[in-house]
């Protein structure tokens, strides 16, 4: 195959398989997401994801 | 590439299950058990009316794309009825201003943002606000009211997401190249696709509409002349995005420069008020340090 010429990929496998999940699984990860996620709480204290205050 | 494993997530033991919630949406049937905190703060702030829109991190969830944010952000309606209901609402789960501006029309119709945090079961939880979201024009922004208002949860479509999606942040590329791919109207595909292959692949679909839609988006005009070349203006591209964001948000942060002196001052004072008195203080400094006029 010539290089560049594979299709780009952009997200993750666990990503691209949130569409094969059933809701009551989407859920229950989106949950488990967002515990996993408190752990860098205080690293990103001051952080603005978004809005105008974000830079 | 397309897969059906699950996720390792998935593999680990369930949460306690609760009543059943259900929420029923146009595009997106949903049936939770507990219900997540974002559908939750979002039924709310729409009871009786629709008032808020989900947008950014937790819209790319429900769009089935990606978990990628701990905040919930949403598009509000720009009248003081909603303001005053998300505020109640958000006080009844001890929320407390972040630094930002007030939730008040005078300053969110001037595009700015404001920021609220509480703490729920042990999840730090981030409420973020607009009322003009970036990019979107007023023809767009009422079009997605129309759209959104018989809703039961409301959430942005994928063309109105790419378009806030392009921000001074790398990680929020892949996220619009993935939503082309899910776009329905190759005019819309060839508009956000981040891919050289599926340009070149929509181009020999469809090469009448190259000419035509090259005006709104000119690396169009490089189909035909090679990869690289289309690599690298989908790279400038990308550059002159972030470029253009950060431009916005500078305008914002030295327009705020008084205000962020003051915050500390007045945020001392949150402990001691509720969120309704606490908001008051915040209007009447707010209108002393903050300006309005930024649009």
């Amino acid at each position: 195959m010539t290089p560049g010429t594979m299709r780009e990929e952009f997200l993750s496998e666990e990503d691209l398989d949130l569409k094969n999940l059933s809701d009551d699984e989407l859920f229950r990860y989106w949950e488990l997401w967002l515990r996993q996620a408190q752990i860098s709480n205080d690293l990103d204290q001051d952080h603005y994801s978004h809005g105008v205050f974000a830079l | 590439m397309e897969t059906n494993r699950r996720s390792p997530f998935l593999e680990t033991k369930p949460a306690a299950k609760g009543p059943i919630a259900i929420c029923r949406n146009r595009d997106i049937n949903v049936y939770i058990f507990n219900m997540n905190i974002y559908l939750e703060l979002t039924e709310k702030f729409n009871a009786g009316k629709c008032r808020a829109i989900v947008s950014s991190g937790q819209a790319v969830v429900l769009h089935r794309l990606a978990v990628m944010s701990k905040d919930g952000d949403w598009i509000i309606r720009e009248d003081a009825e909603t303001m005053n209901h998300i505020l109640e609402v958000l006080a009844s789960y001890g929320a407390h201003y972040r630094f930002g501006a007030p939730m008040d029309c005078r300053w969110l119709k001037e595009g700015w943002s404001s920021h609220l945090e509480f703490f729920k079961d042990g999840l730090r939880i981030r409420t973020d606000f607009v009322a003009r979201p970036p990019r979107l024009s007023c023809d767009e922004l009422n079009n997605l009211w129309r759209t959104q208002v018989t809703r039961k949860t409301p959430v942005v479509d994928l063309r109105e997401l790419a378009e806030l999606k392009k921000t001074n942040r790398e990680k929020d590329y892949p996220i619009i190249g993935e939503l082309a791919r899910r776009m329905e109207r190759p005019e819309d595909r060839f508009l956000y696709s981040r891919s050289v292959s599926d340009l070149i692949e929509l181009s020999e679909r469809f090469p009448e509409m190259v000419a035509l839609l090259s005006q709104k988006r000119p690396l169009l005009a490089l189909l035909g002349q090679g990869r690289e070349s289309i690599e690298k203006a989908l790279d400038a591209e990308r550059r002159e995005f972030m470029h253009r964001n950060e431009e916005r948000l500078q305008k914002y942060i030295q327009a705020a420069s008084a205000w962020r002196s003051r915050w500390p001052f007045l945020e001392a004072q949150a402990n001691s008020l509720t969120l309704s008195q606490f908001h008051s203080v915040m209007v009447a400094e707010a209108e002393k340090y903050l300006p309005m006029e930024m649009l």
